[in-house]
């Protein structure tokens, strides 16, 4: 019963664990990079205008594993929604990247 | 957010890579990314797409851009299928690093790296286990390296509940009045003598948000005030759509690099004694 409850607690802790580190952004920060606060502009792409965005959705020729969104050999659910292809397309969905910029 | 000054449009195509998996293993298990990336890009996309409707920017130098081409593709972005380059991490602001190389006939570069001049797009892992609401958070994240920099003020173990463009994906990802004021997007009133029976409209739909340097504060220090009704299904300040109010952000500097207690929420303990 004692292993059962050990076993059990290291369990949740490493899904725990799992479950936080997937969430991490892997950019590095780069050295001596300087944020100058009076800018009103992207720093390294313009936060004004039009940018044009190409989205590559990809899997692996040989990944024929299971996922509930994204089905073996086919672009993920919803994916054509992803981004819209001129401001006039005016979308609502929740994931689109035109909206959420 | 910004509220029509910053239009992101584009395509997206579906593409299987030319080659198995481990084809593209160097060492260790997982495959390298730049490989895997260009042949990919080279290979599968460039046949089928037009590169230099990607190529429309010139940056002379950080925070100055150019509305004209380079021969530098400016944005491209790149979601996997699974956690197929490492488990432990959903994005990266760049093309898996390594040599430029060219497509379109040898016409447009495409860039692996970030930073200035550096890069062509990012990567990002679709947790396939997840909505696709979480990889467009993701990617939101990632393409906002390319806007507001390197660093995750909003992270690390001072981290409290935020919201923001520079937080993870799992968070509320709608840029906050700090980030879309240093992008140009809106511009906070600022309160300078008593502030009394003030009405604020809804942040995200008009970005009305005030802000407040206290008098005795840091030189960058701020109080950020908005107001979330959640009239928008962008409104990401939190995930539940019941969180609707005043939302209070404090910063006290600009972040450095390593003390993120320097940026705190009104959802973490705060005291407030603004006059």
């Amino acid at each position: 019963m004692k292993n059962f409850f050990i076993i059990t607690v290291v369990y949740f802790v490493m899904f725990s664990i799992l479950l936080y580190s997937q969430e991490v952004c892997e950019t590095i920060p780069i050295q001596g990079e300087i944020i100058n606060t009076t800018s009103d502009n992207g720093i390294y792409l313009s936060s004004k205008g039009n940018l044009k965005v190409l989205v590559v959705f990809v899997s692996f020729k040989d990944d024929s594993s299971y996922h509930s969104n994204w089905p073996v050999g086919q672009p993920p659910n919803d994916y054509s929604t992803f981004i819209d292809p001129d401001s006039q397309t005016n979308s609502t969905i929740y994931n689109n990247l035109n909206k959420l910029f | 957010m910004s509220l029509g000054s910053y239009n992101v449009t584009g395509e997206v195509i579906y593409v299987e890579t030319p080659q198995n998996k481990n084809s593209y293993i160097i060492s260790g298990s997982y495959p390298d990314r730049y490989l895997a990336t260009k042949d990919v890009l080279i290979n599968k996309v460039d046949p089928v797409i037009n590169f230099a409707t990607y190529d429309n920017w010139t940056t002379t130098s950080d925070y100055t851009h150019i509305n004209q081409p380079d021969s530098v593709v400016d944005m491209i972005v790149m979601i996997w299928r699974g956690l197929v380059f490492a488990n432990w991490w959903s994005g990266e602001a760049s093309l898996g690093y390594g040599n430029l190389y060219n497509v379109e006939n040898g016409t447009i570069k495409i860039k692996a790296g970030y930073g200035n001049n550096a890069g062509s797009g990012v990567t990002v892992h679709y947790w396939v286990e997840r909505p696709l609401e979480y990889t467009s958070h993701s990617t939101v994240h990632e393409i906002g390296h390319w806007l507001l920099g390197s660093a995750h003020p909003y992270g690390g173990p001072d981290e409290h509940g935020f919201w923001g463009i520079m937080r993870h994906s799992n968070d509320g990802i709608c840029a906050n009045t700090q980030e879309r004021e240093r992008l140009g997007w809106i511009t906070p009133t600022l309160i300078t003598s008593d502030a009394l029976n003030v009405t604020i409209s809804d942040y995200i739909t008009t970005g009305a948000a005030f802000k407040f340097h206290p008098s005795n504060g840091y030189t960058n220090e701020y109080f950020y005030f908005e107001n979330h009704q959640k009239l928008s299904v962008f409104d990401y300040a939190t995930r539940n759509d019941n969180d609707k109010g005043i939302f209070v952000l404090h910063q006290q500097d600009i972040y450095n690099g390593s003390n993120n207690i320097r940026c705190k929420t009104s959802k973490w303990s705060m005291e407030l004694d603004i006059k």
